[in-house]
């Protein structure tokens, strides 16, 4: 070894050793092996082999209360909470999607496609317009003319839905003419669930409100 | 008898680094032009034990001497390690990595010394230097004298070491000083002087062909 070689070597080591502490500060792409509720275990993808495979990190991007599962060889991403080689996570899919995803309400369960998670956003924006409505023309106490029971009934039955997620059921309430609900939001609706039903093959984006098909 | 010997061959000059933290290396040149073979070799001041070592590094002899570096202990914690991760529910230890460090790149740890307790839930060990993962894991680690690697800080010497003589100053921190014992300085030393004391941070043991001195860094 030169002298130039020595000199270079100890300067890199110098340098590696300072920066050894950043290396984490990064995403980097894994592949999934295999997956446990909200623990996966992936492999290092091309170009990291530096970095070891992680055992049962766990996965970051699912619902709050939810599960997203991951097909085995599927590219994720994972990072370390503030640069952290104690603490990993998976925060993202790089390739691939999700083979299903689980949204739970207490013991029960609505399972919809990775595809659909769109259309529950809709789902869950229409359902708060028309609570938020329900709200708003609910008489307050003691005003004349109110009808208390139609609107409490009227609620009830749109938590219900939210509950079981029944989108059925909300369909029957926007199609009620009896509800409290103000016509050009049935209509709205209506037009947007129909919409959606004619989308056949799912293949239309943001298509209808709520973007979900009924039936 | 020489001040400084290695593997019985007298040590005609040169620099024995004792840092705080980390491994201690000699830069030193021996009599004779004989080469120094790789592996395993003994550092020792006249008056003090054996210090293993391993030989890093020995250009050809040039004259009388031939130039070597040797370092504490068996110089695994320079070799690179492969990538590995650790997962356990009940924290990892930190004893259980450090376990394997040494197991892997051949050095040997007081265990003893390893932090107690988990580091968290995981640990992922990325491809580098043993030392970087040490430094990792148990930052004040350090090779001791006898070749054993400390997971901890160095003890603070509660007394000043006896026989230390100030020679010079180099500006407010560095202290050049003779001692009755060559060699006998050591980093975590208290070192007390009328104008300056402190906790010794670095030794370099030197010896030259004016005799033999230490060069003391008080942070």
């Amino acid at each position: 070894m030169t002298e130039v070689d020595a000199t270079s070597a100890a300067l890199n080591a110098i340098i590696d050793a300072r920066v050894a502490p950043l290396r984490y500060r990064g995403v980097f792409e894994y592949i999934v092996v295999s997956q446990s509720g909200n623990a996966v275990s992936a492999k290092p993808s091309r170009g990291l082999e530096w970095l070891p495979p992680i055992d049962r990190a766990r996965l970051v991007f699912s619902p709050l209360g939810g599960a997203v599962d991951l097909p085995t060889g599927s590219f994720v991403l994972v990072s370390f909470i503030n640069g952290d080689e104690t603490r990993p996570v998976v925060i993202g899919l790089t390739a691939g999607t999700p083979d299903e995803i689980t949204l739970s309400q207490r013991s029960r369960a609505a399972v919809e496609h990775a595809t659909s998670a769109e259309a529950l956003v809709h789902f869950l924006k229409n359902w708060f317009e028309a609570f938020a409505h329900l709200l708003h023309n609910a008489p307050g106490p003691g005003s004349p003319g109110s009808a208390p029971i139609t609107t409490a009934n009227d609620l009830a039955t749109l938590i219900d839905t939210f509950q079981t997620a029944d989108l059925m059921a909300l369909d029957a309430i926007v199609r009620d003419s009896t509800s409290s609900i103000s016509a050009p939001l049935y209509a709205g609706i209506v037009a947007a669930l129909a919409s959606k039903s004619a989308d056949a093959d799912g293949k239309s984006p943001n298509l209808g409100s709520p973007d979900i098909r009924i039936g | 008898m020489a001040a400084l010997t290695l593997d019985g061959r007298a040590v005609l000059h040169g620099v024995v680094q004792l840092p705080f933290r980390g491994v201690w290396c000699a830069d030193i040149a021996i009599d004779g032009t004989d080469p120094v073979a790789a592996g395993a070799h003994s550092l020792r001041f006249a008056d003090l034990p054996e210090m293993p070592c391993t030989l890093v590094s020995a250009p050809p002899a040039f004259g009388p001497s031939q130039a070597v570096r040797v370092i504490g202990g068996k110089g695994g914690w320079r070799t690179t390690l492969p990538p590995r991760s650790y997962r356990s529910p009940l924290g990892v230890r930190f004893a259980n990595i450090i376990a394997d460090l040494a197991r892997e790149c051949g050095e040997t740890v007081d265990m003893t010394t390893a932090p107690s307790g988990t580091i968290g839930e995981h640990f992922i060990r990325s491809l580098g230097r043993a030392s970087d993962a040490m430094n990792r894991v148990a930052p004040q680690w350090w090779v001791r004298r006898d070749g054993v690697t400390s997971a901890s800080t160095r003890a603070v010497a509660t007394a000043p070491t006896p026989g230390v003589h100030v020679l010079d100053y180099r500006g407010t921190q560095w202290v050049t000083c003779a001692t009755d014992v060559p060699g006998i300085l050591n980093p975590g030393d208290l070192f007390e002087h009328p104008t300056l004391s402190g906790r010794v941070a670095s030794v370099a043991h030197t010896i030259g062909e004016l005799g033999q001195f230490s060069l003391v860094w008080l942070p």
